[in-house]
């Protein structure tokens, strides 16, 4: 995947509805757009999503295909998806590696997976599915969770380096996910980067959090702290990155405050050897 | 199979508080009832209710965001109260399934507190009936409703009209206090698609404003 995606994308946003007027009038401050894929199954949003897709390059994000749920992947939300992705060919699309479905039960949010050999090849099966229905590349995000499944085979880091080897998926990797659950495990954020996966990392995600009681919360309600940033460099230093995404949910600030942490994430990107 | 019956418990004990407190008083009966295989059991009985609580505040803040979007001027007369109020709210609900789950936690919350806020300001009292008209005539074929916002120099009335699905009708008067004259604006919304029910995940934002 990360062959396939050969050139360089640079810096965007995850775009909300209520950016589309700001990045319109400002396109110069966004080298390409993440979409969530779920808010443009419904034809109400087709007419602004070719707008955004003649003048951006959009790369779909998609909140509730649940790769890691033992009971499939959802056949309506892959049908959607699909035709999503066909209608706009983005040069890759990404999903988290979580589930989010029990059959027709939703959790309404990512759940964590067990970092067992079993999830590992549920994962690999539910991706091998996808793929007869998507052929454009996918990268695969780690989530944020201040806990991991007890009784795990692998680490985080082992089971990511294990998936993309066997599903040839590229890596998202949200950096303030790595950091904040690594503050809520104990541990060095630095240390856990240096296990990941890097050479498969296509895309970064950067966002701020809040400490709630004794957890830091991934809430994309903060600007993106400096230890992230910090992070982030790291990784810009070591791989070719094709592109980073700033997300931002609550709290928002002016549109243009938020196209400041984007070209701060481009010039650090600037700085990698290709 | 195991990997099925623990995501099967896990959804369960993160979604419905029932569940959670079930598991809370005892794990291992919980885990028996729902005959997860040995090492099912032992996951969840390690994983704890520290974590499972973590988990379910977690999806509270998540369907507070995206419910927010619905309740603009109850957020706003509530400040900072509304965000403890409905995740405390929502740790003691599951959420509604399918694409109108946010709209639907919005409306349901709408009603707990305004059930359960008797004394609460009177402001708090109209923003929370303005929220609910909105909600209830968009959700509804059929609707007839009135409002008032007070302000410290004018009053804001709605009123919510519809039949069918393709009628929709708000009006809104501010009188000025003080030179007493009376401004008024109408707006057809019908025509704009207003009556269509929520995208599957609301980013809670775009919802249509109320008149001003």
């Amino acid at each position: 995947v990360v062959a396939a995606v050969e050139r360089r994308l640079g810096a965007g946003l995850s775009l909300r509805r209520r950016h589309v007027a700001d990045v319109l009038a400002h396109p110069a401050s966004v080298d390409l757009l993440e979409i969530v894929a779920d808010h443009y199954f419904t034809p109400a949003r087709r007419d602004e999503l070719a707008v955004l897709n003649e003048r951006f390059t959009l790369v779909p994000h998609g909140l509730e295909l649940s790769l890691g749920s033992a009971a499939g992947v959802p056949a309506d939300y892959l049908r959607d998806l699909a035709a999503l992705i066909a209608a706009i060919d983005p040069p890759y699309w990404s999903e988290h590696v979580a589930f989010t479905r029990v059959g027709e039960r939703r959790i309404g949010h990512l759940a964590p997976i067990p970092f067992t050999r079993e999830a590992l090849d549920v994962f690999v099966c539910n991706v091998a599915r996808v793929r007869e229905s998507i052929e454009q590349p996918l990268i695969l995000e780690n989530i944020a969770c201040p806990f991991d499944i007890p009784y795990a085979e692998f680490t985080e880091a082992e089971f990511l380096t294990l998936l993309v080897e066997r599903t040839g998926c590229g890596l998202l990797l949200d950096v303030a996910n790595l950091f904040y659950n690594a503050l809520n495990r104990g541990q060095d954020p630095r240390a856990c980067l240096d296990r990941y996966p890097l050479e498969a990392v296509v895309q970064c995600h950067l966002a701020g959090g809040h400490r709630a009681g004794d957890e830091w919360v991934d809430s994309h309600a903060e600007s993106v702290p400096e230890p992230v940033w910090d992070l982030f460099a790291e990784v810009c230093r070591r791989v070719p990155l094709r592109a980073s995404i700033v997300e931002r949910d609550e709290h928002l600030p002016a549109f243009l405050d938020l196209a400041h942490e984007v070209a701060r994430a481009r010039d650090l990107m600037r700085g990698t050897s290709a | 199979v195991s990997l099925a019956a623990l995501q099967s418990a896990l959804a369960s004990v993160f979604t419905d508080p029932e569940a959670r407190a079930r598991f809370a008083a005892d794990p291992e009966a919980f885990a028996a009832h729902l005959g997860l295989p040995d090492v099912g059991r032992a996951q969840l009985r390690a994983l704890g209710t520290a974590a499972v609580s973590s988990y379910a505040s977690t999806l509270a803040r998540k369907r507070r965001s995206e419910a927010a979007g619905f309740l603009p001027r109850t957020r706003a007369a509530l400040g900072e109260t509304f965000a403890t109020t409905f995740e405390s709210w929502a740790l003691r609900t599951m959420q509604a399934p399918g694409p109108t789950r946010n709209r639907s936690d919005a409306s349901r919350y709408c009603d707990w507190l305004w059930n359960s806020q008797e004394g609460c300001a009177e402001s708090v009292r109209e923003a929370l009936a303005w929220d609910r008209h909105e909600l209830r005539a968009t959700a509804r074929p059929v609707y007839l409703g009135f409002a008032r916002l007070s302000g410290s120099e004018s009053n804001t009335y709605g009123a919510w009209l519809k039949f069918g699905r393709t009628w929709h009708w708000q009006l809104a008067s501010k009188r000025r206090q003080a030179g007493g004259s009376l401004a008024r604006s109408a707006a057809a919304l019908g025509d704009r698609g207003l009556v269509t029910g929520d995208t599957p995940v609301a980013d809670g934002t775009g919802k249509r404003p109320g008149p001003r």
